[in-house]
């Protein structure tokens, strides 16, 4: 297990950011899915060892999340949300001396450095001071510093923060390629819920900082029951009061589209039958499956879960 | 033909012991540092006290030229009370954007998401700066000894003022640390190297000022512990074991010293988090 973490508390001032998250994570992909001020970011911050939790714990890469912060660190590599960079050094250098500061001789890393900033797309403007960078290459330059000592585990925090939408495609094509080719797990916190689908395989969502729902994203898309988009011809509210007796969910969408979510064990057969028995036409029919946006509105109770 | 790639290769090289993790971090500051022109010019400066009071040590010890000049205790003290003006000029420059630059541009989450304490990140940057300070106080006043006795060439003079190279340590080191100290803490308090800069020229100048305007409300000179140039002077009176002009007790100067050296490592210690937490 790369990430084994029970009932994480934290409480920052006055405010419970995390309440009682657990995290499993087998390796490969994971995004840490929530809204705005979900504690994502404090999670990842208690992942790498900034914050010991009041209750819980776990391990990361072996480590024990409280009493082994330095041991995780030397193992991870973090991508921090916000701008930040150390001022008055180029890229290269900038690059050389975080993997200084984990621990590697200064010749290994500056060499090191060179082959990350071309691995990230900075390899033509690697001796630019950092602080001229457009935003886009400031992202590339905090992935680079947090690969340079070549981690196990790297903690993406909102990695596509102000790209526009051609430097988000290659900021998360650079992403699949470390998780996917290189062989080192990833964990994107995200509230981009198609960055977070394109890249991992599974997902936690959190919300009010509890763990609402994790596994892997085709489970959690895939719905407990069949579901059908149908579009009638004649009265819903019959149709639609039969099925609910039977135990299915209906709900009216756009364009008179009603989408229903069968009861297990009930198929179309016997949608085509409560629609027979009503007598009413049945004029498009499809089965239907969630988008992680449907599932992530669920779990998290609906668009205005948070006002 | 097998295609190799080659954007992305694991490393496998040694690792460096993470006590000296902080030089990591004092080193970088100093070759930054030293880069600037303007602060070498600074530092060739600071120097310069030193150049002419080894030739004035020259023209007295050797050439017998300097009648009332001697290698006493009191030249090495009142050149290190000299250096007190150099050293607050080059605390300025080179430690009030030692934090304040970092927390600004948010560089405490690079520095603390590898594998470092916010010991390490502390030392090292103290590191920078009492490296320059020492530069300017230790490093020339024990040079100013060694030629004093190389100029004496008298066994009888080591015998008698052996003791002296304790207390330009001591004295050196006082005025190294409380002034790295102080800087640091107050470019921990916010995110401009500027306002650092005029915190601490407001310390040292206004506690002058305060000290000169209380000592003539008072007619005294007991008040002299409320001012920072004055307390180091008088510790070094105490290392020295010089008599003073002023009537403060040195005790009473090393103790405010000691105090503002500790507040300023517990708020520097408070300041410098991974994360920031708003109550």
């Amino acid at each position: 297990m790369i990430i084994d973490l029970e009932n994480i508390s934290v409480t920052l001032g006055r405010q419970k950011v995390l309440d009682g998250v657990g995290v499993q994570f087998d390796g490969g992909s994971m995004g840490l899915l929530g809204p705005n001020g979900a504690g994502k970011t404090t999670l990842l911050k208690t992942l790498l060892g900034f914050l010991t939790p009041e209750t819980g714990g776990g391990r990361v890469l072996d480590c024990d999340v409280r009493t082994q912060q330095l041991a995780l660190r030397q193992k991870v590599g973090y991508m921090p949300e916000n701008d930040c960079h150390i001022p008055g050094m180029n890229a290269v250098t900038f690059v050389a001396f975080a993997g200084q500061l984990t621990g590697m001789k200064p010749t290994d890393a500056m060499q090191r450095a060179h082959e990350i900033l071309y691995y990230a797309g900075l390899g033509e403007a690697r001796y630019r001071n950092v602080e001229t960078y457009s935003t886009g290459m400031k992202q590339r330059i905090k992935l680079a510093q947090a690969l340079v000592h070549d981690p196990e585990l790297i903690f993406l925090d909102e990695p596509t923060n102000g790209l526009d939408p051609k430097g988000r495609i290659e900021m998360l094509e650079l992403i699949r390629d470390i998780s996917g080719t290189k062989g080192i797990h990833v964990v994107l916190s995200s509230h981009l819920l198609p960055d977070v689908e394109w890249v991992c395989r599974d997902a936690l969502v959190i919300h009010k900082g509890r763990g609402v729902a994790a596994g892997r994203i085709e489970d959690l898309k895939a719905t407990p029951g069949t579901m059908f988009e149908c579009r009638i011809k004649g009265s819903a509210e019959g149709f639609r009061s039969r099925l609910e007796d039977l135990g299915c969910q209906v709900r009216e969408g756009d364009d008179e589209i009603l989408k229903i979510r069968m009861m297990d064990g009930l198929g179309s057969q016997a949608l085509l039958r409560v629609a027979r028995d009503q007598g009413i036409q049945i004029r498009h029919l499809v089965p239907l499956k969630q988008s992680l946006e449907e599932v992530f509105m669920q779990v998290i109770g609906g668009p205005h879960a948070d006002s | 033909m097998p295609i190799h790639d080659l954007s992305y290769r694991h490393w496998s090289g040694e690792w460096t012991s993470h006590p000296y993790r902080w030089w990591v971090i004092s080193r970088q500051g100093i070759g930054l540092l030293a880069r600037k022109k303007g602060f070498l010019l600074l530092m060739v400066l600071a120097g310069l006290p030193f150049l002419v009071r080894a030739v004035m040590l020259y023209l007295s010890t050797v050439l017998g030229r300097v009648g009332l000049l001697n290698p006493t205790p009191q030249f090495f003290e009142q050149f290190l009370t000299q250096q007190n003006f150099f050293t607050f000029i080059i605390a300025i420059y080179a430690g009030a954007g030692l934090i304040a630059n970092d927390l600004k541009v948010n560089a405490l989450q690079i520095y603390l998401s590898k594998p470092i304490t916010r010991r390490d990140y502390l030392i090292g940057k103290l590191g920078v700066v009492t490296f320059f300070l020492a530069l300017t106080t230790l490093v020339p006043g024990l040079l100013l000894f060694l030629l004093a006795v190389i100029f004496e060439s008298n066994v009888a003079f080591v015998e008698q003022n052996f003791w002296v190279v304790g207390s330009i340590v001591a004295y050196s080191l006082a005025i190294v640390f409380t002034n790295a100290l102080t800087v640091l803490a107050l470019s921990s308090l916010t995110k401009s190297s500027r306002f650092a800069g005029i915190f601490f020229a407001a310390v040292f100048f206004f506690s002058q000022i305060l000290y000169g305007i209380l000592s003539e409300i008072f007619r005294t000179t007991r008040v002299a512990w409320i001012s920072l140039p004055m307390n180091l002077e008088l510790v070094g009176n105490f290392f020295f074991g010089t008599t003073s002009r002023i009537r403060s007790p040195s005790w009473l100067s090393a103790l405010v010293i000691l105090g503002l050296m500790l507040a300023s490592a517990w708020i520097v210690h408070r300041r410098v988090q991974a994360v920031e937490v708003v109550r």
